[in-house]
Parts: structure tokens; C-alpha cells; sequence
């Protein structure tokens, strides 16, 4: 069965040093994924890889059967980046006609779609404010809103929960929720173990490039109810390469 | 959806950023005002002094909306990345060549509404002092400084994948001021060297897109005859040719980029 994600033997150098050094992870349909290392493990670049904004230098990556690269593949995907600014001079329903417009998006379809995410992200009061009056928070959720526009069957999301309060990171786990309910494949990095905990069905970690463990939640990190994954990955983390 | 209209949707963010913006605004009310004032000053009754002040007004609009063009087309790249909007819009079903055009486009567009603006503004002014001008010069005019925009829109968005915001703008104005002052004389000043210094001025001489073959000002203020039509197609091929090297310049530093 061809999985939505699949990634085998991803390897990425910048100049001579290898960020990536045979990556390989696959990611089930309708499957919360969380992709977790320290500062510089290399999980920005596979991201980036994934969404073909990086070619690797060895291995292969299929989003659906397809190339990252292709404009096909692209249809599929949504991406919310770590900590964007966005324009800040213009709206949010600005922002998501300009982005639905690249996925073909128009007339009434365009128009339904940005007023259901609008709704569902929480920013339909303020659709009419331009974004550089935004708080981080709201930043955020025009960054998720802009990533739900084209209705993806693959949703990439750095760091979702960076910079959210905690109102909101509990809003951003409903959305999610509700989207792994309707069958979409969620790719997630992040620094908040607890979150990755709460969320995610299976797991991968990085460390120095390198997958160190992955699979199901319980199988990385056991049944012993005592260890949580924080303390899982602190020891991965300081245990001797 | 083609490719055409998601470079026009790129596009037209561009053009709109610039209307959001205070740079627009600060050109507008400064070259109004200017314009306004030079065409109320009153030298004794000089003779030529309203052409000069012509002269002095075009000038200043060419700079305004060269200046606002560059700082624009400038600033979309690196911009772009520095916000990390670049990986959202890269990750949409946007090519880089798609992108590179787009801004491009953007650019000139907005540089060419402004200059347009500034132009209008001018027109009224004149055509209330003067009372008639040559159409067709100033036609030839406006259309040449188009074409200059063009150039100098797709030069800048090339350099913005190479230099940092303001190393390009810097390189740019320098560059764009130069070849406009001394271009034209770079020739004959090539001809009185020898040895390598003689082989490098002429090697710059073709090499550089000449800004000033599309400074049709002189023309209109003192009402000399137009531009034949072959000419103005030889200049119109020539922006084209200097144009579409930039914009393939842009891609094929941006294309492979990790970004």
C-alpha cells in the first residue's frame, strides 16, 4: 500500500557537512506524525525536502507516488512554516484569495473556502485588519489558515505551536484533531514534546541528521506509564552516538 | 490554472505593495510639490527658462520613479525570504521561473503606475503654462522610459538573488546614475586608451545596457523632431533583449537555490 508520505535514504549536504545522512521514515494515511530533535538535528531541512524547496543530493522522496518538485504533488500539500511574518500590509481575506488564486481557486469555491477557514481558525472578525496589526498568536493562525486554504490531504506544519498561548494551542489541537478525523496525513515538528505526546500517533527522532528511533508512540517510548517522551528523548539525546 | 494567472496573482501583489507602502506617497507629494513650485517661479521674463524648468521637472520624475522602481524590485526577494513567505509560496504549485517573472512584472507595473502618476501631474502643469506640446514626442517620451523601467525592473530583481537588500540597491542606483551621466561618452573615451584599459572600456561599453538610449527628455522639452519609427523598434528590441537577460539571469541563480 503506497503511503501519503515516504522518504528512504534522504541524504542532504551543505557545502561539505551532511545535515541529512540517509534519512528514511514513511508516514501512514490519516496518521499524526511527529517529527522531533534538538536545535540543528536536521528536521527544517527534511521538511524543506518534502516540500521540494531543497533538492537532496542522494535518496527519494514520494508525496502520494509523486516528486515533491512536481506541481502535482504540490496540490496536495499544505505547509504552515515556523514563525512566518506574512505581508503585512495586507487582510487575511486578502491573504487567502492570493493564496487560494494559486491553487486555481476562484469565484464562489474561493470564496467558501476562505470563509470556512476564516471561521474555523478564529480570525473571521478580523478578516478586514491588516496582518501587521496582528499579535503573534493571530500571525499563527493566518499561517494555519493559509495552510488549510487548498483543503490538502497533506499537511506539513513547523513548529505549529510556537509562540501560542495556551487557548490557542488547545483551538490548533482541535483543528487538528478534526482533520486527522477526516482522514488527512499531518506531518509535525516540534520543540513541545508534550504536544507531540497529546497528538501524535507515531513519532520519529533526529538526532545529528540521523532517525535515532521511530514508530508508534508506545513503541518508541514503551508502556511504562512513569516515562513520558520528554524523558525518552533526553535520554536518546545524551546517550553516546 | 495556467501559468499565466498565477504569475498575474503574484504579480499584482507587487503592485499593490507599493500602494500600501509610504515610499509611493512620500514621491508623490514631493514631486507634486516641486512641480508645482518650478512652474510658478518667474526669472525676469528669461527666455528658455520654462524649458529648463521642463527640463528640471522630467528629470526629477525620471529619477522618482527609477528610484521607487528599484527599491521595490530590490526588496521582493530578499524580503520574501527573510519572512519565510518564500517557502510558503514555493511550496504552492508556483515554479521558480513562475516566481522570478512574477516579480519582475510586479515591479514594473507598479514603477510604470507611478511614473504615469507623476506624469500626469506634469502634463496638467504644463499643458496649463505651455498651453501645447508635441504629442508624439511625448508620447516617445513616456514609451522609451518605459521601456528604461523595464531594464532597470528586471536588473534589479536579478541582483536580488546575488546581493543583500542593500548592497543591491546601492549597486544598482550607482550603476543605473553612471551609465546615465557617462554611457553615451564611454565610447569615445575608450578610443584615447591603450593596451588592456582600451580593451576593458570597450569591453564595458558593449557589454552594459545603455539607460540613456531611452532618455527621450531633451526631445520633448525643446520640441526637436520625433524618433523614427525603425529607431524606436531597434531601442524597443534592445530593452527586450537586456530585459529577458536579466529575468533568465534571475532564474538561473535562484533555480537550484536552497531556499
Amino acid at each position: 500500500m503506497m503511503h501519503p508520505i515516504t522518504v528512504e535514504n534522504l541524504v542532504v549536504r551543505y557545502a561539505k557537512k551532511k545535515a541529512l545522512d540517509g534519512v528514511s521514515f514513511s508516514v501512514k494515511s490519516g496518521e499524526i506524525f511527529g517529527f522531533i530533535g534538538p536545535n540543528g538535528a536536521g528536521k527544517s531541512t527534511t521538511i524543506k525536502s518534502l516540500l521540494g524547496l531543497i533538492l537532496p543530493d542522494e535518496g527519494v522522496i514520494r508525496l502520494d507516488g509523486l516528486s515533491p518538485g512536481q506541481a502535482r504533488s504540490r496540490m496536495k500539500v499544505g505547509f504552515l512554516p515556523e514563525e512566518t511574518t506574512f505581508y503585512r500590509f495586507l487582510t487575511p481575506l486578502e491573504i487567502l484569495d492570493y493564496y487560494g488564486r494559486l491553487f486555481g481557486l476562484d469565484g464562489k469555491l474561493l470564496k467558501q473556502r476562505i470563509t470556512y477557514v476564516l471561521e474555523r481558525v478564529g480570525l473571521a472578525e478580523v478578516r478586514h485588519r491588516r496582518i501587521g496589526t496582528f499579535s503573534k498568536g493571530m500571525v499563527q493562525k493566518v499561517g494555519l489558515a493559509q495552510a488549510l486554504i487548498n483543503d490538502p490531504e497533506i499537511l506539513i506544519l513547523d513548529e505549529p505551536t510556537s509562540g501560542l498561548d495556551p487557548l490557542a494551542r488547545l483551538e490548533l489541537r482541535g483543528v487538528l484533531a478534526e482533520l486527522k478525523k477526516r482522514g488527512r496525513t499531518l506531518f509535525f515538528s516540534s520543540h513541545e514534546l508534550s504536544e507531540v505526546e497529546l497528538l501524535c500517533d507515531s513519532i520519529a527522532i533526529l538526532r545529528e541528521g540521523r532517525i535515532v528511533r521511530s514508530g508508534s508512540l508506545e513503541e518508541v517510548v514503551g508502556t511504562d506509564r512513569r516515562k513520558n517522551l520528554e524523558l525518552f528523548f533526553l535520554e536518546t539525546m545524551q546517550a553516546p552516538t | 490554472m495556467t501559468s499565466t494567472a498565477r504569475i498575474l496573482a503574484m504579480a499584482k501583489m507587487v503592485w499593490v505593495e507599493i500602494f500600501r507602502k509610504k515610499d509611493f506617497y512620500v514621491a508623490f507629494i514631493l514631486v507634486g510639490v516641486v512641480l508645482v513650485y518650478a512652474a510658478n517661479l518667474r526669472f525676469y521674463n528669461i527666455q528658455g527658462i520654462s524649458r529648463y524648468l521642463m527640463d528640471l521637472g522630467l528629470a526629477l520624475i525620471f529619477f522618482s520613479a527609477s528610484l521607487l522602481t528599484i527599491l521595490l524590485a530590490a526588496r521582493q526577494y530578499p524580503n520574501e525570504l527573510r519572512d519565510r513567505t518564500l517557502q510558503v509560496l514555493l511550496s504552492k504549485p508556483v515554479s521558480r521561473f513562475e516566481f522570478v517573472i512574477a516579480k519582475f512584472l510586479g515591479s514594473l507595473a507598479a514603477g510604470l503606475t507611478c511614473f504615469i502618476l507623476f506624469i500626469l501631474v506634469f502634463l496638467f502643469i504644463v499643458l496649463s503654462r505651455a498651453g501645447s506640446i508635441s504629442w508624439v514626442t511625448a508620447f516617445q517620451t513616456v514609451y522609451l522610459f518605459a521601456l528604461n523601467l523595464a531594464v532597470l525592473a528586471a536588473m534589479t530583481s536579478a541582483f536580488s538573488y546575488f546581493f543583500t537588500l542593500g548592497a543591491n540597491v546601492t549597486t544598482t542606483f550607482i550603476l543605473y546614475l553612471t551609465i546615465n551621466l557617462y554611457g553615451g561618452s564611454l565610447g569615445t573615451a575608450a578610443a584615447g586608451l591603450k593596451g588592456p584599459a582600451f580593451i576593458a572600456a570597450h569591453v564595458a561599453y558593449w557589454v552594459i545596457p545603455h539607460f540613456e538610449f531611452f532618455d527621450a527628455r531633451q526631445r520633448f522639452v525643446h520640441q526637436w523632431p520625433a524618433l523614427s519609427a525603425p529607431l524606436v523598434f531597434e531601442v524597443t528590441l534592445y530593452a527586450f533583449l537586456y530585459t529577458a537577460f536579466f529575468i533568465l539571469l534571475g532564474w538561473s541563480l535562484l533555480r537550484r537555490r536552497k531556499v
